[in-house]
């Protein structure tokens, strides 16, 4: 009985081995261990985005930083630059809104969209005071000077990829590396890093 | 029971099919001949005519010619032309339109073992023993792959966007890393053909008719030599595109990075261009925490015309029972590209300097062109054999008549029409030489280009910027000269 088993197991190991071509997940870098999450792409997909986000928020709420000191309100976090410095065509704002969900609904950030590096994510914020000399508006609806916040965290980050060859196969390790930054000094409260390595054949470019 | 005496409406039936499909067959060879061969032939002509102005500094009317009005009207899966329309817009400063044709360019190349072995899935063993490579698609070179990424960043530092010069950054920098084994692959890929059987039933006469051909004093060894004099690049690596990449980083405050980049790119290029080597000086510094980089301008100078294949002909001799049949054959030849000025000087601040080759495009195209020269002139020999023995066997066919022997008497010479013709399509827009220049912005934001020859390039007005780049393309003496001046990021 035990013979069969064995037997079955190992049909079974070849069977999946053989049944999975595409490029794999690997448990990180440096290893050739596959990870459950099993077939994926050499770039990077939405499963790697939503992947990376969950980590960081899960990070992220686990620090003792996450909480204001000496207060029960959320941070303001403004969105600072995020790089990319892979291969692919990506647009980071995939990573970002997930973070950005994710911290909204756990009650401890809030992300300000009047201030960011390029200038605000929605500049109307700003520009409906204009509407402060509109005789058209009840003036009790507009917006006043001096009501809005300050961002107290910066967030910013990047993607790097690196790529090695593997024998016939080439390794492509993804680092999504997240720094949130108390702007009033300048220090990193809260610093991320999740590796997502992938392992596949040498036939394509990851971008292809 | 003879046989003949069973032979029944069915049966004669069948020999009528066999026939007919065998007619069939070789129509559709002829037509898919006919069809492909001018494939390689067109673009051959289009090359041409394009460089014709190309050559002459009139990159509005290149361009114009292939792409009309728009430099983007063109059948966007055609390599060649997506290479060529690509050079021309950008050297017009159509940086937005040149990137449509670069993109579009990169998407066709192919380079990888498995892609270059499904052409032939693509045009089937039939065809293939009759063809030559000018029959199929132009697919590309490995340098090609990293020029076209270091130009498409170089377009994208041009409009702004740096974070699509990372990108490109990064993939030339991934086309290079993997290039030595790519070489490897292609090599494989050029010896192996897809007419294996009937090379295996003919090795005799391929070994006897290849021995000749690889005589140390003959016409091939010759053109040879000549190539192998233009010298190569080790790995097949480009120290303009890692000079580039890293001047990038050094700009965005990466200063490991540039360091990495700039040692890469002084080692390939043997520590001769003294620009280079400060600005790795620089990048060391900085890197161990020395002070920033002072405000620098980096003048690109893209001399002359690159490397051009052409064809030769020479004959084959195949061994038969008959004695050896000459068969003429075509192979392509490399020849060096032509300098227009050779370097660059500039005078800014009072104080003159010139620029110094980075990139040698003879030597950096001989490299893989030398790599893979032994399978091209095999995989001749192959077909010249295969070609010989095929014919004989359907001239013996057309002996008996009918409609296979006189589509025979047509199909070998249309075959041999295409066979016969070397495949010397490449990216003729490229320049002879890259040189560069790097030097302290000048407090008036003035530069002042002159050739070699004492001949006036241009003034010019540096953007505002930390670090600006300044790029000049002279395709020929006294041909217009494109300029183009950018701030890098970082400023």
């Amino acid at each position: 009985m035990k013979i069969h088993l064995f037997a079955f197991a190992v049909a079974a190991a070849v069977l999946a081995g053989c049944a999975t071509t595409g490029p794999q997940y690997l448990t990180g870098p440096g290893t050739d261990r596959p990870d459950p999450r099993g077939e994926t792409v050499l770039g990077l997909d939405y499963r790697d985005f939503e992947y990376a986000a969950e980590q960081a928020v899960d990070s992220f709420l686990s620090s003792p930083l996450s909480r204001k000191p000496g207060s029960t309100a959320p941070w303001v976090m403004a969105i600072s630059r995020m790089t990319n410095d892979t291969a692919l065509n990506i647009d980071t704002d995939q990573l970002v809104k997930k973070i950005r969900v994710d911290l909204l609904d756990s009650g401890r950030v809030i992300v300000t969209t009047a201030v960011g590096l390029e200038g605000p994510e929605d500049p109307l914020a700003a520009k409906t005071r204009e509407l402060q000399d509109s005789e058209l508006f009840n003036q009790e609806t507009v917006a006043k000077d001096g009501t809005m916040v300050a961002p107290e965290l910066s967030l910013s980050g990047k993607i790097i990829q690196r790529t090695n060859r593997v024998g016939d196969k080439q390794q492509v390790d993804y680092y999504f590396q997240l720094t949130a930054t108390n702007i009033e000094t300048g220090l990193a409260y809260w610093e991320f890093e999740e590796v997502i390595a992938k392992i596949g054949d040498n036939e394509r470019f990851s971008w292809e | 029971m003879s046989t003949d005496t069973q032979v029944s409406p069915h049966g004669r039936h069948n020999r009528t099919g066999v026939r007919q499909a065998a007619a069939a067959s070789l129509a559709m060879l002829i037509s898919l001949a006919a069809l492909t061969g001018c494939v390689g032939v067109a673009d051959v002509q289009q090359t041409a005519d394009f460089m014709e102005h190309y050559r002459a500094g009139e990159f509005a009317a290149a361009s114009n010619l292939i792409g009309g009005p728009t430099g983007l009207d063109y059948q966007a899966d055609n390599l060649l032309t997506s290479l060529h329309v690509g050079m021309a817009l950008r050297n017009e400063q159509r940086h937005a339109d040149a990137r449509v044709a670069l993109d579009r360019a990169e998407g066709q190349l192919l380079w990888k073992s498995d892609e270059v072995a499904s052409v032939d899935d693509v045009l089937g063993v039939g065809l293939s023993l009759i063809a030559s490579d000018l029959a199929l698609s132009y697919h590309g070179t490995i340098y090609e792959g990293v020029l076209v990424n270091t130009y498409k960043a170089l377009g994208a530092l041009a409009t702004g966007d740096a974070d699509r010069a990372r990108v490109e950054f990064n993939r030339a920098a991934q086309r290079q890393d993997n290039a030595i084994d790519q070489l490897a692959v292609k090599v494989r890929a050029l010896t192996a053909s897809e007419e294996e059987e009937a090379r295996q039933q003919h090795q005799e006469e391929i070994d006897e008719a290849a021995a000749e051909v690889m005589d140390p004093d003959g016409p091939v060894a010759r053109r040879l030599a000549a190539v192998e004099s233009l010298g190569e690049y080790r790995g097949l690596r480009n120290p303009f595109t890692d000079w580039l990449h890293g001047v990038f980083r050094l700009a965005t405050g990466e200063a490991n990075r540039a360091s990495n980049l700039l040692r890469d790119a002084v080692a390939v290029d043997g520590r001769r261009n003294r620009h280079a080597l400060a600005d790795f000086a620089a990048a060391e510094r900085i890197a161990q925490g020395g002070k920033a980089e002072s405000d620098r301008v980096w003048v690109i100078h893209e001399d002359g015309l690159g490397p051009r294949l052409e064809e030769f002909r020479f004959d084959i001799f195949v061994p038969t029972e008959h004695g050896p049949i000459a068969v003429g054959t075509a192979l392509p030849t490399l020849y060096a590209g032509t300098p227009a000025y050779g370097s660059l000087t500039i005078r800014a601040d009072g104080r003159s300097t010139a620029t110094e080759p980075m990139l040698n495009l003879d030597r950096y195209v001989a490299t893989e062109f030398r790599a893979g020269y032994d399978g091209v002139v095999f995989k001749a020999v192959v077909a010249a054999v295969i070609r010989v023995l095929v014919q004989a066997e359907l001239q013996k066919g057309s002996d008996s008549g009918g409609i296979f022997g006189a589509l025979a008497k047509v199909v070998v010479p249309a075959a041999a029409t295409i066979v016969t013709q070397a495949d010397t399509r490449m990216w003729r827009a490229l320049p002879h030489t890259i040189g560069i220049a790097s030097l302290p912005r000048p407090a008036d934001g003035i530069l002042r280009i002159g050739a070699a020859d004492a001949s006036a390039i241009g003034e010019v007005s540096l953007p505002p910027g930390r670090f600006v780049i300044v790029t000049v393309t002279t395709t020929r003496r006294g041909a217009p000269p494109a300029l183009n001046t950018f701030a890098l990021p970082g400023g």
